[in-house]
């Protein structure tokens, strides 16, 4: 992990303010090219927030992101999603008066630099399985079509790296086995990954490697065997 | 019976021209979530455009759109880049463009009054020819017909942007939620540009045409017809830039109708429809499911 060729994200120091609360205290992460972290902590510890900087929603105030050896620190979104980041919200938020198709198509479109945008849209249907309802609009989509489809537009643009944001939350216990099972698909492709998710179990079906903070700070990493036996893990997951 | 048939097609026609009133309005406002309060005086800018070309070199309105439309890319580019992404990250965006765009509307006034003085102009209605012509026993002048053509044509054409051209689409994307367009690629301050300068444009040709429907022009009239065109897009929902065309519509036929059976109350007819909309159905007689089209 220390050398820097096998290192695609490094996030070092950084800091992310509202106002007077500071959402993002310090934090850092490096993520192994083609590896999986999961990143987990208690409601309102910054995960999302992690999320957002990285992929350029939020600017943030102080710190360093390094992706695939250049900076990305403070550039505007659409040009971190050319440089091969995307990411999946935890409401999804698709383009509503759209259809599936024409909301991937537009992230190939845009989104990705290169190949065949055709192909890649079928592709990106494919793996997530929303074929037979490409022609639907987005808006009457169930929850879970639209948390695929958000994948499938993540996807669309070709990413090195995906940030998954709570995909796991509202969805049935099977419907999370299927979701884990096309991640599991998705990295093999070599496609390296963030996962946030507040719970350890989803986490642990993909990979046993995880960060766990709180308050905006790195508390924890290592294995997720590790974390359970954790003191300072368990005080801020239990709030001893 | 021939007043109320002519009060009718007289309303309609009225009424598409003010759909294209409002419609740059409605299309700024759906993608940048801001009230551009200097609407009114781009209408006026592109009024005052045709009357010097048509007074100084006889160009006949119809060609000043093509020039307007290259005059109004070329200031809406700069105007954008040099305001609105600063705007969009400060604290309160919202609240900021309002003084901004009615900053910017106060100084357009104040240069066209120190370089034109504050008078009324006007084009004869005869420049698109005597003759009139007649819709089921009702005649109306040429004018009329070239406004109205004209207007109609601007729907087709930003119907056409949105539902078949890649950055149409990229438009939609941005109305219908901004981080899924800036995750999905987009480069949303280049698209919004495009939809701020095809704003002013659509304003522009408005003003082009508005001595034939409204009268004269003069630097002042922006800001009464900012509060028109506000009527308009929220009678046919904001942010939706097709509903403009029922909006413009219904408010069309309503002038005509207090214009000829009320004629001294129809000044207020804006405001009353503001209000009545406001308390009835805030949404927009389109309502949601427009909006995000």
């Amino acid at each position: 992990m220390s050398h820097s060729e096998d290192v695609l994200l490094r996030v070092d120091g950084l800091v992310k303010k509202f106002g007077e609360l500071k959402a993002l205290n310090g934090f850092s992460i490096t993520v192994g090219k083609g590896k999986i972290v999961g990143l987990a902590g208690p409601n309102g510890s910054g995960k999302t927030t992690v999320i957002n900087v990285i992929s350029g929603i939020y600017k943030p105030d102080v710190g360093s992101i390094e992706f695939d050896g250049k900076s990305i620190y403070r550039l505007p979104s659409h040009k971190i999603v050319h440089r091969g980041i995307n990411r999946t919200f935890q409401v999804p938020k698709p383009l509503a008066g759209l259809t599936v198709l024409q909301n991937i198509s537009i992230a190939a479109i845009y989104g990705s630099q290169a190949g065949n945008k055709t192909e890649t849209v079928k592709e990106a249907l494919e793996i997530v399985g929303l074929e037979d309802a490409k022609d639907t609009l987005a808006a009457n989509l169930t929850l879970a079509q639209q948390k695929l489809l958000g994948l499938a537009r993540a996807l669309a643009t070709k990413p090195k790296m995906l940030l998954v944001d709570e995909i796991a939350a509202g969805l049935s216990s099977q419907e999370l086995q299927w979701i884990a099972d096309m991640l599991i698909h998705i990295h093999k492709s070599g496609i390296s990954m963030i996962v946030v998710e507040h719970l350890m179990g989803f986490i642990d079906s993909l990979t046993s490697d995880v960060v766990v903070m709180n308050a905006g700070a790195n508390l924890f990493r290592g294995s997720i065997e590790d974390a359970s036996r954790n003191e300072e893990v368990i005080e801020v997951f239990l709030g001893r | 019976m021939d007043l109320l048939a002519y009060t009718i097609i007289a309303g309609i026609m009225y009424g598409i021209f003010f759909g294209l009133v409002g419609l740059g309005l409605n299309i700024i406002f759906g993608v940048m979530r801001m009230i551009n309060l200097a609407h009114g005086d781009f209408i006026m800018l592109g009024a005052f455009l045709a009357f010097w070309l048509f007074y100084l070199f006889g160009i006949n309105p119809l060609l000043v759109i093509p020039i307007a439309t290259t005059v109004f890319f070329l200031i809406g580019f700069p105007l954008y880049y040099a305001f609105v992404p600063r705007l969009s990250k400060s604290s309160d965006p919202e609240m900021l463009s309002f003084i901004l765009f009615f900053g910017l509307s106060q100084v357009i006034e104040a240069v066209i009054i120190l370089a034109f003085g504050n008078n009324q102009r006007s084009i004869p209605s005869t420049v698109f020819g005597t003759s009139s012509f007649s819709i089921l026993g009702q005649s109306f002048p040429k004018a009329w017909l070239a406004t109205t053509l004209v207007a109609f044509a601007a729907f087709i054409i930003i119907y056409w942007y949105f539902r078949h051209t890649r950055l149409g689409y990229a438009t939609r994307a941005i109305m219908s939620n901004r981080e899924e367009a800036l995750i999905s690629g987009i480069d949303i301050d280049r698209v919004s540009a495009i939809a701020f300068c095809l704003g002013l444009v659509f304003a522009s040709v408005a003003g082009i045409f508005s001595y034939f429907m409204i009268g004269a022009a003069y630097p002042s009239m922006g800001p009464d017809l900012t509060t028109v065109s506000f009527a308009i897009i929220v009678l046919g929902s904001l942010g939706s830039p097709l509903g403009t065309v029922i909006g413009g519509l219904l408010y069309g036929v309503a002038v005509m109708f207090m214009q000829t059976y009320f004629s001294s109350w129809a000044n207020i007819l804006p405001y009353i429809l503001l209000i009545v909309i406001m308390l009835l159905k805030p949404e927009g007689l389109f309502g949601k499911a427009a909006r995000s089209a």
